[in-house]
């Protein structure tokens, strides 16, 4: 039959601020994941990973989607999509349940019951529920556990993480996407699929802070004993560095973006005090000198804003006066130049660069810290993947049909 | 025939407006009132605002004003700056009808506690908004109060000097050293009021009354206007002497120095000084000579001393005088050490190219004229109040304005540099706009202030007489003098430490000034900085990133006052 010789194919999506990337990856038979490209185009009219003009996204959308096909050979009827924006919210909440006394265990009906009593949990109007990510389960003497099964309790807890965003900015996104005649299969913070590129078992059950210095916008998760302890989005990111630059050196945006990327540094006493740095004169545009210690007082002062305002939202957070773990930073904005020192003079703990764990396939992408969140969306779409029911039957023959007729669109 | 309006805010600038209008804000604003009151210098429009009912109580102002009734309940803010913000909501409407309304403002208040901290910067802003000219009269708290405090005045002062046009800070710490004050605390209190209502005498005097030695508003933001952020906290000490006219101007300047709070090491720090005085129907010209001269010889060489007079008839055989001394420049100290050849202020060529012709040689203590806002207030131009004395001397005809040519040129400069390229990204940033909407305020603390002192006789007199003074030939140029100064040498540091200290201190904040040719005193364009207009650029169309009140999307460094060269 012809569906036989289906490669399980997966897309991973993430509209950003700077860029739209495509990651493609198939899961071999095995289980195992190997990456076969991915595709890139600059997102124009997307702010603080927000579409400001619906049309110039779809169409820098479709441009990634078309040079993630064009690189991988392959063609994608549907897509893992990143959620994000400065809208999104998250809290902890614990749910509980009494365990009948003719049951005498915690089974499987207990526990869908209280995840679907965190999925009803009352959030704001127009607010949707973008994760419900599970930490830990509470049996009646307090003790906590990952898996109650089985074990005999009048009482059960769950402590759940919940994210939540505002409906209709959400829906933006994804309709974006499906009018291109693409299925979003599933969608995850943007912040929950970095981590997955960067956070082991281990290094989740030992405590991390990843925090995603993004073009638009920088969000940041928090592990503890390898659950989603705290989230957060603030809705500033590399762009703010660059109109930063652009307001106090009075130069074009286009400039301040190659001088951000080219000399940029957030080491103050690096930057000597008279040293100059020219701009070539180029058309339409005239020589200027520039002092570079300038340039480095304008990006210091604006990332440690941002992490200074990470560090007290961490602060106000009841894990973190325990929090005996590592934070790591990634993100196209972490690789500006003496941004290392500068956040271990605001974090207290040890602080690190963050490295994906390494993909079989394409090896030309393993090292580039803006495409560590698309990298940790594949990881996630591959584990839904492995996790989901195998579609059999019927079904299955849908589903090869539609693939075959997704090869056949015409746009 | 030269159309002469008064100058002044009584001349048909002030559009039936209220000519000047004093706020004070908490208690130690509505103490220096009550000083006032008592002294018999209420001729202005006096406000009393407080969130405490007590204080309200007591106050002899006429005007009062309780603030949040329905949030405090007339108890009072505590020092919490958070308890009196809740103000700005409930008394929305009132704090502009007090800020509203009048052609200058000027604002008393203390900035240790809440409600001055609090609602003395929004006071400001409403009053700017209306398109008064706000003064500040304002008290840091002691130094051996907590760092909170000191923190919330540094901020309320760092916003309030973005956009009040003057802002004259006196220190508590002075009343440590006055001898009332160590016999008896109750005693101490007083004394600040005195000090801050003897300056808004002075002020007022200066501003509303028709001197026959004439200051203009120019003068007073040329002293005291001069700091956009916090790199100095105390910038005034005022000294007040009142003798009978035939002790003479010897007994005068003596009762002036000998005020307690111009303390003995005060000329090693202060660099200007301003010198109003009133005297009775038979002052005479030789007086006010007589007593400049005194003053002069007790201050030293060179000390720029920029003079007021006026005549009242309270005053009948009397004599008069106010002395404000000012701080217009940071230590040199403060500045990074750099090899005399690589001095900051060379770096002038750079920004004003090509219109400019310095001078090279301007002694470091004759201090230029400053330029009248043109920039910011193209449609008073021709008012007299907007020209210093210098040019209503000396300009007989009014379409020579060297300095609005110069400042025009250098707009033009600017923006043909600054065209933003065509590519992908042109709907992001008009950077055109972003500048015509924000003066370049670096340069702005370049403005050196005046000592001349104009001769301008009665409003109906017609022969001007040009008193300016000509400043001694320089025997240095510039960039040697200004770092050596020996006005600046000691002085002392900041009171709070800083969030951000080892960058602002470093900075330099001055250029070399501009000085046109022909023109024996140089010039500079005073710009402000208007933070609530900035352009948020590539981010006009999102909505807006609040944290703590804090507007994110507007560049850090301009919210934190942090200097940049260009």
């Amino acid at each position: 039959m012809f569906w036989k010789n289906d490669r399980n194919i997966i897309a991973a999506l993430e509209v950003g601020s700077t860029k739209i990337a495509v990651a493609v990856g198939e899961i071999r038979p095995d289980g195992s994941l190997a990456l076969l490209g991915v595709g890139e185009s600059p997102s124009g009219q997307v702010r603080k990973c927000e579409i400001v003009d619906y049309e110039t996204a779809q169409r820098c959308v479709y441009d990634a989607l078309n040079d993630a096909e064009s690189k991988t050979d392959v063609v994608l009827n549907e897509v893992y999509l990143t959620i994000s924006g400065a809208h999104i919210r998250s809290k902890n909440v614990r749910h509980s349940l009494i365990v009948p006394d003719h049951e005498d265990e915690v089974s499987e009906y207990h526990l869908e019951e209280l995840r679907a009593m965190a999925q009803a949990h009352a959030l704001p109007s127009d607010y949707s529920l973008v994760h419900d990510l599970l930490q830990h389960y509470v049996l009646d003497d307090d003790t906590r556990t990952d898996n109650p099964l089985g074990l005999a309790s009048k009482r059960l807890a769950a402590d759940y993480h919940l994210v939540y965003g505002m409906s209709t900015r959400l829906l933006t996104t994804i309709r974006c996407v499906k009018e291109l005649s693409i299925d979003v299969k599933n969608y995850a913070l943007s912040s929950y699929a970095t981590a997955q590129a960067i956070l082991n078992r281990s290094r989740k059950m030992s405590g991390a802070v990843v925090i995603n210095l993004g073009g638009g916008l920088t969000d940041w998760i928090a592990y503890e004993r390898g659950a989603v302890v705290h989230s957060g989005v603030l809705g500033v990111g590399g762009d703010h560095v660059t109109n930063d630059i652009v307001a106090g050196l009075k130069i074009p945006y286009a400039k301040a973006e190659e001088l951000k990327k080219t000399e940029g540094s957030v080491a103050l006493e690096e930057a000597r005090r008279d040293e100059i740095l020219t701009l070539p004169q180029a058309y339409n545009f005239e020589e200027r000198r520039i002092y570079r210690e300038s340039l480095a007082t304008i990006m210091q002062a604006r990332q440690a804003e941002t992490l200074e305002i990470i560090r007290q939202d961490l602060e106000a957070q009841p894990f973190w006066e325990n929090f005996a773990g590592t934070v790591y930073l990634t993100g196209g904005a972490s690789q500006v130049n003496g941004l290392l020192p500068l956040t271990r003079s605001i974090f207290p703990g040890h602080v690190e660069l963050a490295h994906q764990f390494p993909l079989d396939g394409d090896q030309n992408y393993a090292k580039r810290p803006d495409l560590s969140t698309v990298m940790g969306l594949l990881r996630f779409a591959q584990r839904a993947e492995l996790e989901a029911p195998p579609v059999r039957g019927l079904a299955r023959v849908r589903e090869s049909f539609k693939r075959v007729l997704a090869g056949m669109r015409l746009f | 025939m030269i159309d002469f309006n008064i100058d002044g805010p009584c001349g048909e600038g002030a559009n039936g407006r209220v000519p000047l209008r004093v706020l004070g804000l908490g208690q130690t604003g509505i103490g220096t009132l009550d000083q006032l009151v008592l002294h018999g210098h209420n001729q202005f429009d006096l406000w009393a605002l407080d969130t405490d009912l007590q204080t309200l109580d007591g106050s002899v102002v006429r005007e009062k004003m309780l603030l949040g009734r329905e949030t405090l309940y007339g108890m009072g803010a505590s020092g919490e700056v958070e308890l009196a913000r809740e103000c700005l909501i409930e008394n929305a409407e009132e704090l502009k009808l007090a800020a509203s309304g009048c052609k200058h403002l000027v604002l008393l208040t203390a900035l240790g506690g809440g409600t001055g901290a609090a609602l003395a910067p929004h006071l400001v802003d409403l009053a700017v908004e209306d398109g008064a000219r706000v003064i500040v009269i304002a008290a840091t708290p002691f130094g051996f109060e907590s760092r909170r405090r000191h923190d919330q005045a540094e901020r309320a002062l760092g916003r309030m000097r973005a956009h009040a046009d003057a802002v004259l800070v006196f220190g508590n710490d002075q009343l440590l050293e006055l001898e009332a004050a160590k016999t008896n605390l109750r005693h101490a209190f007083p004394h600040i009021d005195r000090l801050m209502s003897s300056c808004l005498d002075a002020l007022g005097q200066m501003m509303v009354s028709d001197g026959l030695i004439n200051l203009s508003f120019a003068d007073m933001r040329s002293l005291f206007g001069r700091f956009a952020g916090t790199e100095v906290l105390e910038n005034c000490w005022a000294g007040h002497g009142d003798v009978a006219a035939k002790d003479g101007a010897e007994m005068l300047v003596d009762d002036i120095l000998a005020s307690p709070f111009i303390p003995e090491d005060v000329l090693d720090r202060a660099d200007n000084a301003m010198l109003c005085l009133t005297g009775g129907e038979d002052l005479s010209l030789q007086d006010v000579q007589g007593i400049l001269e005194e003053l002069k010889s007790r201050l030293p060489e060179d000390f720029p001393v920029a003079v007021n007079a006026n005549m009242h008839e309270d005053c009948a055989n009397r004599l008069r005088g106010a002395l404000l001394l000012s701080v217009t420049r940071v230590a040199p100290e403060a500045l990074p050490a750099a090899a005399p050849d690589e001095l900051p202020f060379a770096e002038a060529e750079e920004i004003k190219p090509s219109t400019v012709t310095p001078v090279p040689a301007v002694s470091g203590h004759t201090q230029p004229i400053e330029l009248p806002p043109i920039l910011t207030e193209p449609s008073e131009v021709d008012e007299p109040a907007e020209l210093e004395p210098f040019e209503l001397a000396a300009a007989e005809a009014p379409a020579e304005e060297p300095a609005e040519v110069l400042a025009h040129d250098s707009l033009v400069d600017q923006d043909e540099e600054e065209e933003v390229e065509d590519d992908d990204f042109a709907d992001a940033f008009d950077a055109e706009e972003l500048d015509a909407q924000e003066p370049d305020w670096v340069a702005a603390q370049d403005a050196a202030p005046i000592e001349a002192a104009s001769l301008v006789g009665p409003p109906k007199a017609s022969p001007l007489l040009d008193a300016v003074e000509v400043p001694p030939p320089a025997a240095e140029p510039v960039a040697d003098v200004s770092p050596e100064l020996p006005a600046a040498e000691e002085q002392p540091p900041a009171l709070p430490p800083k969030k951000v200290p080892e960058l602002r201190d470093q900075l330099p904040l001055k250029h070399e000034p501009v000085i046109l040719p022909g023109f024996a005193a140089a010039a500079g364009p005073q710009g402000e900085l208007q933070l609530e207009q900035v352009n948020r650029g590539r981010f006009e169309k999102t909505q807006e990133t609040i944290y703590n009140g804090e507007n994110l999307d507007q560049p850090t460094f301009r919210r934190r006052g942090l200097m940049v060269r260009l």
